[in-house]
């Protein structure tokens, strides 16, 4: 009887199915079956879907700081990064550059003759402004030299390498210039009033690229098993750090107008033109670290005032440091590569509080203004920011390309001559500065335009333990500050001894190494909850809520 | 084998260490042997100056990696016999603003010139410009990304409790920001015409050297930010009549280190022909971390006052002996006005110094003049707690001095 009832109620469901899947199919509107996907069940069709997954799940998160913390939730002892500074280029860095940033190299043109036309009539008050400015650079660029000497006079002066002396000088001829042109062109450039200065800001920024070849550990590791040997040789992505202080930036509430077209941006033929860097970059002579992933353009995310560059001046102290060999070409691709990587690291920053970061793509272009100098050479230079996808496929898949041109080294004067005055003044440099001042930010989007992918605020958070911990958590992984216990770490003994050979049997197994644990996997969650004390929880029962809640994206 | 205490218990060693100091400690017998060839006229020697001979070891200059350090002894090349008390920036004087006043010779006024206070009392800012000076504040205070090392914290009731250090925005970086920002607002507000006839420059240092009663005070300071003009600041009218404190039994020397080492040569940073060499305003800052009492106390309110005029005094000085010589002395043929303001970042302190005399001494019949206010707050709490920014207790008050102290001239 039981079996009988079993079995009925089994072709009951049957039939019901059947029942179900006819009307499917017999639906007359539907011409044919809407079949799921088929899903590609390899290893690596599998990889490629979870980091898709995980890029989405970043897109996902409501908040910049909580953007970024996610990003850094893979690893507890930070990424293994490439090491891009401001201070070291190395022999033949540009096509590296070129690469890593997805850029596009030009020539600057000269502003002269375009803008000509548009403002013939302006064209008096347009020189009286710019006698007025020359008047004030000149003025400004004597005391500067002026002060100097006093310095240099002082007895702690000799202790400075000549890199520090030149970071000095152009430091009091930058903050200098700035402050005579803010003043001449205020008046006729009203934007000018709105900027915010940052003295040596700190620019950081973290980004993930592509198409670079394995390095040999991975490359062994891979050939070391049977499945994985047809994959050894397959490009890996490398992380890179930017970390950089200009000496000044100005920033703006609104963007600078691009100067290339969506269509101009988005071209396939070029992208493949770009030059390609596949060897391993220590190669070059880059170095590799562990931190955590940073985004910062100079200050801490609040809200969207002044989130946009206008200029920054970068420091060409370090290449003196560069031996006289390289050649001069090289010293101008040095120049290139400086630009290129500071410009597109502030912009990739910015972009980051704006809610875009390196695996979710930018909707909008970003424009920013360079400006590398030692008081002397000025070499000014323009980028567009098209893309941020630099990871995995994208060297080859993406069509967008980030732009920048620029100008040879110009000098702004010959010498200061012996009595403190300025020598053969160049008027084109001082042309080029006043234009990068006054090319006036005008674009402004809406909230959601400007930031798609941001979805609140974290000072809108109603619970404070959760803005205390989002904001804490942020600044902890910006600071990038040693962990209070020792890094884990394989002792050269111990690889001689434990791991080589199996010298020391009887003892007790207790190291990570020895217990299959990879520290290097170790997530940024996994730690033990703050306790909280009982004095500090009065009204519930003692065993509850004894630790502190953690609230990581 | 491991070293158990079994193996040691076996182990001679230490009985091997025993035997050898014993025997060490022997004492040669007397033979009479040296008797009897000093008898036969034979020379004895001592073995220890035949196997030890003493070698005369000659010094070998070593050129070294660095340049050697000058002994700071009488060998200095700065060395003179007679003491000089050397105020620097760390130092501070016990006895507050009256010891100040009297090592100055400057009588107090507690207002500010009438050109600056009708100033204070009649300028019209946008309304916009609080809203600026406090987004100045929490830039400088909070929003600046810089991530440094700070300096420990102690809490006063458990002395001994190590607190995590905290990572932010160095001193010295929150008070550049903050005089840089809080001036360009000002620039801002004047116009081209007022900021032409100035130029800032960063932490320039000042000497000047001076006698006073048969002491020779030695002052070398740095100012974070100075303001120079194209024209000198007119001295302010009207006569002040005021007698200095008495500061018995106290000396006006008093807590100024004493040292034999010292430069008297007299620095100002910029020379007289250049078109803005006057100097205008002074901005010093205070660490409470760098700036101590001898004996560990808080610096009081009037000794951060008196840091405030001897600042101002020293740029002064250093000034009229450029203009007029070193060897100038007595009332000088021209006041010079310098205006100072100490700041903490939170905490403000102007003051207007008019050097009318370089004549320190007791009997000096003309006076400095040196008008200040009390301290004022530009907020009680500037912080970023829980995700978001506080400012409390804003006061405007602070930005409108510093705006009639910059357009004054």
């Amino acid at each position: 009887m039981l079996k009988f009832n079993r079995v009925s109620q089994l072709r009951t469901t049957y039939k019901r199915c059947l029942a179900g899947q006819s009307q499917l199919q017999l639906n007359p509107t539907d011409a044919e079956p809407a079949y799921p996907e088929i899903q590609d069940t390899s290893f690596k069709a599998r990889k490629q879907k979870d980091a898709a997954n995980w890029h989405e799940e970043i897109r996902q998160v409501p908040t910049v700081e909580e953007k970024m913390i996610k990003i850094n939730i893979p690893r507890y002892y930070g990424f293994k990064v490439v090491d891009f500074n401001d201070s070291k280029i190395p022999y033949n860095a540009l096509p590296l550059t070129q690469h890593y940033t997805r850029t596009v190299l030009e020539d600057l043109p000269s502003k002269s003759a375009k803008t000509q036309d548009p403002e013939q009539k302006e064209q008096p008050s347009e020189d009286a402004l710019f006698t007025a400015a020359r008047g004030d650079v000149i003025d400004a660029l004597e005391f500067a030299h002026d002060y100097y000497k006093h310095l240099e006079k002082q007895p702690n002066s000799a202790e400075h390498s000549p890199v520090e002396r030149e970071r000095i000088l152009t430091q009091i001829i930058v903050e200098q210039l700035n402050r005579a042109l803010l003043q001449s062109l205020s008046e006729e450039y009203k934007h000018l009033d709105e900027v915010e200065v940052d003295y040596n800001p700190r620019h950081e920024a973290f980004w993930a690229v592509g198409g670079v070849d394995p390095p040999k550990n991975v490359q062994k590791s891979k050939k070391g098993r049977e499945w994985q040997k047809e994959m050894a040789n397959e490009s890996v992505d490398r992380l890179v750090q930017y970390t950089g202080a200009p000496y000044l930036a100005l920033r703006h509430r609104k963007q600078l107008s691009p100067w290339k077209t969506e269509a101009e941006s988005e071209n396939h033929e070029l992208s493949k033109q770009l030059p390609r860097f596949k060897h391993d970059p220590r190669t070059l002579g880059y170095s590799t670290k562990h931190q955590h992933a940073t985004n910062v353009p100079g200050y801490w995310p609040r809200g969207n005032e002044h989130n946009f560059g206008l200029l920054s001046f970068q420091s060409r102290a370090h290449l003196q440091l560069r031996p006289k060999s390289y050649g001069e070409q090289d010293m101008l691709e040095a120049l290139h590569s400086l630009a290129i990587k500071s410009s597109y690291a502030w912009l990739l920053a910015q972009a980051n509080y704006n809610g875009f970061n390196t695996y979710n793509e930018l909707t909008y272009p970003m424009n920013t203004q360079t400006v590398i100098t030692n008081g002397r050479e000025w070499s000014f230079y323009e980028y567009q920011l098209n893309t941020l996808l630099l990871h995995g496929n994208n060297v080859d898949g993406n069509p967008r390309v980030n732009f920048c041109r620029g100008t040879k080294p110009l000098p702004l004067y010959a010498e200061i001559s012996a009595s403190g005055k300025c020598v053969d003044f160049n008027d084109n440099a001082l042309r080029h500065l006043l234009n990068f001042y006054a090319n006036v930010p005008s674009i402004q989007r809406s909230i959601g335009e400007q930031q798609p992918y941001v979805a609140s605020n974290v000072s809108g958070y109603e619970n404070a333990e959760q803005r205390d911990f989002i904001s804490k958590t942020f600044k902890y992984l910006a600071s990038n500050r040693p962990r209070h216990l020792e890094l884990p770490e394989i002792y050269l003994w111990e690889k001689l001894y434990k791991i080589d050979n199996n010298n020391r049997a009887m003892e007790a197994k207790r190291r990570f190494f020895e217990l299959d644990i990879n520290p290097w996997q170790r997530t940024l969650d996994t730690h033990d909850k703050e306790y909280v004390p009982r004095a500090l929880r009065p009204d519930v029962p003692k065993n509850k809520n004894r630790f502190k809640k953690t609230y990581y994206p | 084998m491991r070293l158990t205490n079994t193996l040691c218990a076996q182990h001679i060693g230490w009985h091997f260490k025993k035997h050898w100091l014993v025997q060490g400690r022997r004492v040669p017998k007397e033979t009479g042997a040296v008797a009897e060839l000093l008898k036969l006229g034979v020379q004895v020697k001592n073995p220890e100056d035949l196997l030890n001979t003493k070698v005369e070891r000659k010094l070998v200059d070593i050129v070294g990696t660095r340049e050697k350090a000058v002994s700071e002894d009488s060998s200095h090349p700065d060395w003179h016999p007679t003491v000089c008390h050397s105020y620097s920036d760390h130092s501070v004087l016990i006895g507050g603003l009256p010891q100040a006043q009297v090592l100055t010779n400057s009588i107090e006024i507690q207002s500010f010139p009438k050109q600056i206070e009708d100033a204070i009392a009649s300028q019209q800012l946008p309304n916009t410009v609080d809203k600026s000076v406090r987004h100045a504040i929490l830039a400088s205070h909070v929003l600046d990304a810089e991530q440094v090392k700070l300096p420990k914290v102690r809490l006063p009731e458990r002395p001994a409790f190590n607190l995590p250090r905290s990572y932010g925005i160095s001193h010295e970086r929150v008070n550049r920001l903050l005089v840089n920002k809080l001036l360009h607002e000002s620039e801002k507000l004047a116009g081209r015409s007022v900021s032409v006839r100035r130029k800032l420059i960063d932490n320039a240092s000042f000497k000047s050297s001076l006698n006073k009663d048969g002491d020779l005070l030695g002052f070398s300071i740095n100012a974070e930010k100075v303001v120079f003009a194209n024209r000198a600041i007119e001295a302010v009218k009207g006569k002040f009549e005021g007698d200095l404190p008495d500061l018995y039994p106290m000396k006006s020397t008093i807590s100024i280190p004493k040292y034999h080492i010292y430069q008297t040569e007299n620095l100002y940073p910029l020379r007289t022909d250049i078109s803005c060499s006057h100097p205008h305003t002074i901005f010093t800052v205070f660490n409470k971390n760098l700036v101590k009492n001898s004996h560990g106390s808080e610096v009081t309110t009037a000794q951060l006052q008196a840091r405030t005029l001897v600042k101002a005094f020293v740029v002064a000085a250093a000034r009229a002996k450029q203009l007029h010589g070193d060897s100038v002395e007595g009332a000088l043929p021209k006041p010079i006005v310098v205006q100072s303001v100490q700041t903490d970042g939170r905490t403000f302190h102007f003051g207007v110094l008019q050097l009318n005399t370089l004549d320190l001494g007791a009997n000096s019949t003309t006076k400095n003049y040196w008008f200040h206010k009390q301290n004022y707050d530009l907020f009680s709490e500037c912080t970023y707690e829980g995700g978001r920014t506080h400012l409390d207790n804003y006061n405007g008050d602070v930005f409108r001095i510093f705006n009639a102290f910059y357009n004054n001239s």
